[in-house]
């Protein structure tokens, strides 16, 4: 097992690079660039563009500018932001925290919420708990995010005011976990809600899947009672396929959430992306983008793994 | 019960307004104000954060917003566009001796105000003017403009609170620089202006003290108790990042912001119905305009242009699209300017069929479809600007249709802001790859628009992108930016107003109204519509209870 992961993390090396070379050409193709955001300023005169332009780097040739980054990254060094001339690791590592926690306790609550949904519809297929729980999945589905979240403040922080419109905390409260929860809540609902209406989907077709395979009816057979059968036996099975899409939605426990960040002003990766994004500031969206295609790599591999946990039959080697 | 239950449907109904369109207004609702109180927080929303809080490297608005609060520099200038003393003890200017010349060469001499500390209690000396000069002219920072700060020959500090700044040149807008200073002794010993951590927590000499960033959620300003006007009433502003135009409107509401700047003008009439806030309308010295491209065979007849400045119903588009609020624009300087001149009021009136004819003298005959031709090419032109601003998107669209009515056929290319404002070669506009286009000017409290206007600022040297030359207009640039007599410079500068609307290379549309929404707890909130932006008179912010 330890050989086979190691193998297969040296395996995914190249495959990041190429991925990486793909990014950076990509965003060099891209019209505009990091120079455009000062294009609005009618003072700005030829040399002074210039200067900023080798300031920034930005005169070298792509290809050097490239393997310059890659030199650094090899180092895990992913250099400075173009415009807050600050580092871009200690950027990333401010953001982590609230990102990570809005992201696991959304997840967390929607997993176990959308599992468990899933399972019943499935047992209890084409009843009425399955009709409603088929059409509010569907309704949250097709929610516009930014509506339902902007809803959610209308009437939790605006009509009723029970919870704060936005932020991480008010002032002076970072420490108070109480006070972070109460911001954390409408977001973390506006998150939630989708994410319960395709996780309760994904289980309840594999569950209906698997409780018609033969060793179910072996189990009852065997006269186990229906706990163990649906639990032991049907659940086990039936969340191989959920496990792949949780597993490959590692990545989004790091960068976050985008809209969901900027609607409720949650200090999150999501958001420092789309700001470096709207100025191109390059070393940012390399890093973020790296990560996140590390990450990607870490999922698939730890679904394998978990792959192998549920379900004895796969062996890895 | 019941009245909840209303409420939340009444609250379904606001959100799907919200997202569109918005519900007709009634009057505002006024709220006697309360007794004033010392101290409190005040909460402003800023739409963007910052990159630097250092004017000499960030471009940014909320940058200005903050460093006006916290760093004072010699001049400054207020609501009214007139320029103040801050840090210096007047303005210098020829009448005061404060400005000599010296044949072509210009001496200005600036008196600091004494007992004057920066924030770590260092005192603030003539030495500190001298650096901050020196940190603009250093090549490695990436200064965002060196304008005036290139034109200096040196720097002579008299004593330790006066300074004489040597030009070698007359610079009439010498008094725009040093509008925020930098502390020599806490940057003089700096690798890398770029990357310090000055730039994350800056020190400075006004009204507010830094004391936090917190990335992605706010900045906290404290009162700077040594202040030199005085400790301001309140104790502390947190500018919160809200970039959500939906958001900022209910945390105003809510109670979770006290100010909400330059607020969306489709949620006029659901802020008008807010109880407990003031709306100020401020006219503000940006304006909309219509920019043609003067190296398209199409514009470089004079009689086009002018035809289509004839052709476009601008009070129209300020009812349509900016309730009205916005006012026609005929020059590129600001009414408030003490350089405006009024005599272009009105130089072209809307009158299609005035266009028409004239679009007929010129050569351009309508064709079979409508649209006009002249020697076998139809005026079939784009017009461009910055994808997904709904307002703009807007105003193209009735552009599209007023040109259609004098038989010009006008198509829609949009591109995003880093496309369009992209540097030359590649941009849409420095690169010269636009018929029409459509965005805004701020137009500086100084008068000096060289590097707009001059035949030698067309890119990839300057911003003149509709590549206007005019021979008179560039001795006139030249002039006003030499003339130190205000007068004078007035009188020059009402003349290149005149000489930009008979040539008309851009058609003025509309000034911008902001929309400043705040608690009307909040006293002393007096917005300016200048780029100088709301936070110039911080230190009389006052709450009440």
């Amino acid at each position: 097992m330890g050989a086979y992961v190691i193998r297969r993390l040296l395996g995914a090396i190249p495959l990041l690079i190429v991925i990486t070379a793909v990014v950076f050409s990509l965003m060099q193709l891209a019209p505009g660039g990091p120079l455009a955001v000062y294009g609005e300023n009618p003072h700005l005169t030829a040399e002074d563009l210039e200067a900023i332009k080798v300031a920034m780097g930005l005169d070298k040739p792509p290809v050097i500018q490239y393997l310059y980054w890659l030199k650094e990254v090899i180092q895990l060094n992913f250099g400075h932001s173009l415009f807050t001339g600050r580092a871009v690791l200690e950027m990333i590592g401010e953001r982590i925290p609230a990102t990570l926690l809005l992201m696991t306790v959304a997840m967390s609550f929607s997993l176990l919420v959308g599992v468990i949904l899933g399972v019943i519809s499935a047992i209890k297929q084409y009843s009425k708990f399955d009709f409603s729980v088929t059409t509010l999945a569907f309704i949250g589905y097709s929610l516009p995010p930014f509506w339902f979240g902007i809803v959610l403040m209308i009437v939790f922080a605006s009509t009723l005011q029970w919870l704060p419109a936005g932020g991480f905390a008010d002032y002076g409260q970072e420490g108070n976990p109480l006070n972070v929860l109460s911001h954390l809540i409408l977001p973390a609902a506006m998150l939630s809600i989708l994410q319960i209406a395709s996780w309760s989907r994904y289980t309840r077709s594999s569950m209906l899947e698997v409780i018609r395979q033969e060793y179910i009816r072996t189990a009852r057979a065997k006269g186990l009672d229906e706990w163990s059968v649906i639990v032991k036996h049907g659940l086990r099975n039936g969340l191989i396929p959920v496990v792949t899409v949780v597993a490959l939605s590692l990545p989004s426990l790091f960068a976050g959430a985008i809209m969901t960040e900027t609607i409720f002003t949650w200090p999150g990766v999501g958001r420092l992306f789309f700001d470096a994004l709207t100025k191109s500031d390059y070393p940012v969206l390399m890093a973020i983008l790296t990560i996140s295609a590390s990450l990607v790599v870490i999922g698939n591999l730890l679904a394998d793994m978990i792959y192998a946990l549920l379900d004895p039959r796969i062996r890895l080697s | 019960m019941k009245s909840t239950k209303s409420k939340l449907v009444s609250v379904f109904v606001t959100a799907l307004l919200m997202t569109g369109c918005s519900p007709k207004g009634e009057p505002p609702v006024a709220s006697s104000p309360g007794k004033p109180i010392e101290g409190g927080t005040v909460i402003v929303q800023e739409q963007q954060e910052p990159d630097a809080l250092n004017k000499a490297i960030s471009s940014m608005m909320v940058s200005t917003n903050v460093l006006t609060a916290l760093q004072g520099g010699l001049v400054t200038y207020d609501d009214k566009l007139n320029y103040i003393p801050d840090l210096a003890e007047e303005v210098p200017t020829l009448e005061n001796g404060g400005v000599k010349l010296d044949g072509e060469k210009m001496v200005v001499t600036y008196k600091i105000r004494k007992g004057v500390r920066w924030h770590d209690g260092h005192p603030l000396t003539a030495e500190d003017v001298a650096f901050t000069h020196s940190v603009y002219m250093n090549p490695k920072v990436k200064v965002i403009s060196r304008e005036g700060y290139n034109k200096v020959e040196r720097i002579e500090i008299v004593d330790s609170h006066t300074v004489r700044v040597h030009f070698k040149q007359r610079f009439a807008p010498y008094v725009e620089m040093f509008d925020k200073l930098l502390p020599k002794h806490v940057l003089e010993n700096s690798p890398d202006i770029n990357k310090d951590p000055f730039n994350r927590a800056p020190i400075g000499a006004g009204p507010f003290k830094f004391e936090s960033w917190k990335s992605g959620d706010s900045i906290t300003l404290a009162a700077n108790p040594d202040y030199w006007r005085g400790k301001p009433k309140i104790d502390r502003i947190i500018y919160k990042f809200v970039p959500d135009e939906n958001s900022a409107f209910v945390q105003l509401k809510s109670g979770g912001l006290h100010v909400y700047q330059h607020a969306a003008i489709t949620q006029y009439q659901a802020l008008k119905r807010l109880p407990g806030v003031t709306i100020y309308e401020t006219p503000a010295a940006t304006y909309e305009h219509l920019d043609m491209n003067l190296e398209k065979p199409y514009f470089q007849d004079k009689r086009v242009r002018q035809a289509i400045a004839h052709a476009i119903n601008k009070q129209e588009i300020s009812k349509y699209i900016f309730k009205g609020l916005w006012e026609e624009a005929w020059s590129d300087k600001s009414p408030l300017n003490y350089h405006y001149n009024p005599a272009v009021e009105n130089r072209y009136p809307y009158d299609p069929e005035l266009a028409k004819r004239m679009l007929d003298e010129a050569g351009w005959t309508v064709g079979r479809d409508g649209v006009r031709v002249k020697d076998g090419q139809r005026f079939s032109i784009k017009i461009s600007t910055t994808a997904g601003r709904k307002p703009r998107e807007l105003t193209e669209l009735l552009v599209q249709h007023y040109l259609k009515q004098v038989g010009i056929e006008v198509a829609i290319d949009n591109y995003p802001g880093a496309i369009l404002f992209g540097p030359y070669p590649d941009g849409h506009l420095r690169g010269g790859k636009f018929d029409l286009a459509l965005y805004a000017w701020v137009s500086p409290v100084d008068p000096n628009n060289l590097n707009l206007w001059h035949s030698g600022a067309i890119p990839p040297n300057g911003q003149n992108s509709v590549r206007w030359k005019n021979p008179e207009m560039d001795r006139m640039l030249e002039a006003g930016l030499v003339a130190l007599d205000r007068e004078e410079r007035r009188r020059i500068y009402q003349r290149a107003q005149a000489i930009l609307a008979e040539d008309v290379p851009m058609i003025p549309l509309l000034w911008w109204t902001n929309l400043d929404v705040a608690s009307s707890k909040l006293l002393n909130f007096k917005p300016s519509g200048s780029a100088n932006g709301n936070f110039w008179n911080a230190h009389e912010w006052q709450l009440t209870e």
